[in-house]
């Protein structure tokens, strides 16, 4: 530290009591940013100089809940607007190779822009769980002619999958209390009851669940890894339709197997071979609904 | 690699953004210039994306190049100006409406550090809501690490002086 070399320049240990003690060497104390030498100097000055310590409690009151504070700030951001820069940003310095080889034009990119935001988002507000309006990508592939104008819940999380990655995935389900939270919230909100060890099946690795929302209705996403690298997800939401068992198909390339049954709609998708899938499918609908 | 590098850092910056208007505020103090500070931002960066190395943190790189936008091409005017001042408060929308669920305790808190100094309050931002070391933040505001901690210790000092002077109002409002 720099304070060190200079108040502390002869590095003799006997000195510390005649050294200076700076506020600025107070806060990196109440940091935790001094190092044991500096953080042994001040405690010695703290026991027999009162100035000192009423100083450091000053300092100490100086403290806040920032980064609480700040957070209210990111929900405040003006995303739209950001992103429509970005974009024009993206498009302008893009190489014509890179716009030749970029995902799919505007208003795929626009898309993706749309969720990969919502959940940095929802990822940002830390406690509070990552929350957005799917319907917020239906909104924006309306414009797209070539994209039918309602999209069904299936199509619009195959889109979302469609942007997952091992990378979004692979750090994931560190914290085993706020993945419990998590799961709770979701139980609650849908009133289903979802615990780790339903969730955990035979070849998938389970990484965390998310709170989204498909019209107004909460929506569970509970993601995994496959071998390790493939994402897939397994999704809930109420339904009012007729319970039917499991149906294939696929979306956006990538293998879907889907039922109704208890009043929720079950989904689970991933570029997996479908007939793993298919057998995943199974063991989660004997547990579900 | 350039081709790969724009994609990386255009997908980061998407991220990136909630965080880097936050940063721009909080330089700016006005919501029309933050706008302006984050896209010139993101051009700088995508401009640059060669530069950029993968495996390096693209936050911190984006927030020096933010910041060095700012420090030498939009801060001299927008202070001259004084142009488009909107109190910390008074960003808090989404839509134009207010955040419902803003705890009010946070505002205050909010409010309390944006009255700080400009220095100040960016070097709490990047240190303690950003998570950055004293060494990093030093970097982005291209400033010795020295005065980072002493932005830091006066901007305790002050907030410490508010609270005691709140606890001390609270102890004598003299009604008893």
């Amino acid at each position: 530290m720099m304070w060190r070399n200079r108040e502390m320049g002869n590095g003799m240990a006997d000195q510390n009591n005649s050294i200076d003690i700076t506020d600025e060497m107070l806060v990196a104390y109440l940091d935790g940013q001094a190092s044991a030498d500096e953080a042994a100097a001040i405690e010695k000055k703290l026991i027999s100089d009162t100035d000192v310590s009423a100083r450091l409690a000053l300092l100490d009151a100086g403290s806040r809940p920032f980064r609480e504070a700040f957070d209210l700030m990111l929900e405040a951001a003006p995303a739209q607007k950001l992103q429509e820069q970005l974009e024009e940003a993206r498009s302008t310095t893009a190489t014509p190779n890179t716009v030749s080889t970029s995902r799919s034009g505007y208003w795929g990119w626009a898309m993706a822009a749309c969720l990969v935001l919502a959940v940095g988002l929802g990822f940002a507000v830390g406690d509070r769980f990552a929350r957005f309006d799917l319907q917020i990508v239906a909104k924006t592939s309306v414009k797209k002619p070539t994209i039918p104008k309602a999209k069904g819940w299936r199509q619009v999380v195959a889109d979302y999958h469609a942007l997952y990655s091992k990378e979004t995935l692979v750090d994931e389900g560190g914290d085993a209390r706020l993945q419990d939270q998590r799961l709770a919230a979701a139980s609650k909100l849908l009133s289903i009851e979802l615990k780790r060890d339903q969730l955990a099946v035979a070849g998938l690795d389970y990484k965390r669940t998310q709170i989204l929302r498909f019209k107004k209705k909460p929506l569970a996403q509970m993601a995994y890894l496959y071998d390790g690298k493939t994402p897939v997800a397994f999704c809930i939401l109420p339904s009012g339709k007729p319970a039917h068992g499991p149906k294939q198909e696929v979306r956006n390339g990538m293998q879907v197997v889907h039922w109704i049954k208890g009043g929720f709609g079950f989904m689970l998708i991933g570029k997996v071979p479908a007939d793993g899938l298919n057998k995943i499918a199974k063991t989660l609908e004997g547990r579900f609904g | 690699m350039t081709k790969n590098n724009h994609a990386f850092v255009s997908d980061g910056l998407l991220v990136l953004l909630p965080r880097l208007w936050r940063f721009a505020y909080t330089l700016s103090h006005s919501p029309d210039i933050a706008e302006d500070l984050v896209q010139a931002a993101c051009v700088r960066a995508l401009e640059r994306a060669e530069q950029f190395q993968q495996g390096t943190n693209l936050d911190r790189w984006v927030f020096t190049i933010l910041s060095s936008i700012w420090k030498n091409q939009l801060r001299s005017n927008a202070v001259r100006q004084g142009q488009g001042h909107v109190p910390a408060e008074d960003v808090l929308t989404i839509d134009g409406r207010r955040i419902a669920d803003a705890n009010i305790e946070l505002q205050q808190v909010l409010k309390q550090i944006h009255e700080l100094p400009e220095a100040q309050r960016v070097t709490v931002l990047l240190v303690y809501v950003e998570g950055m070391s004293y060494r990093e933040a030093a970097d982005i505001l291209e400033i010795p690490i020295g005065t980072v901690m002493s932005r830091l210790a006066a901007a305790r000092a002050s907030l410490g002086r508010l609270q005691a002077d709140m606890s001390n109002d609270v102890a004598q409002p003299g009604n008893g």
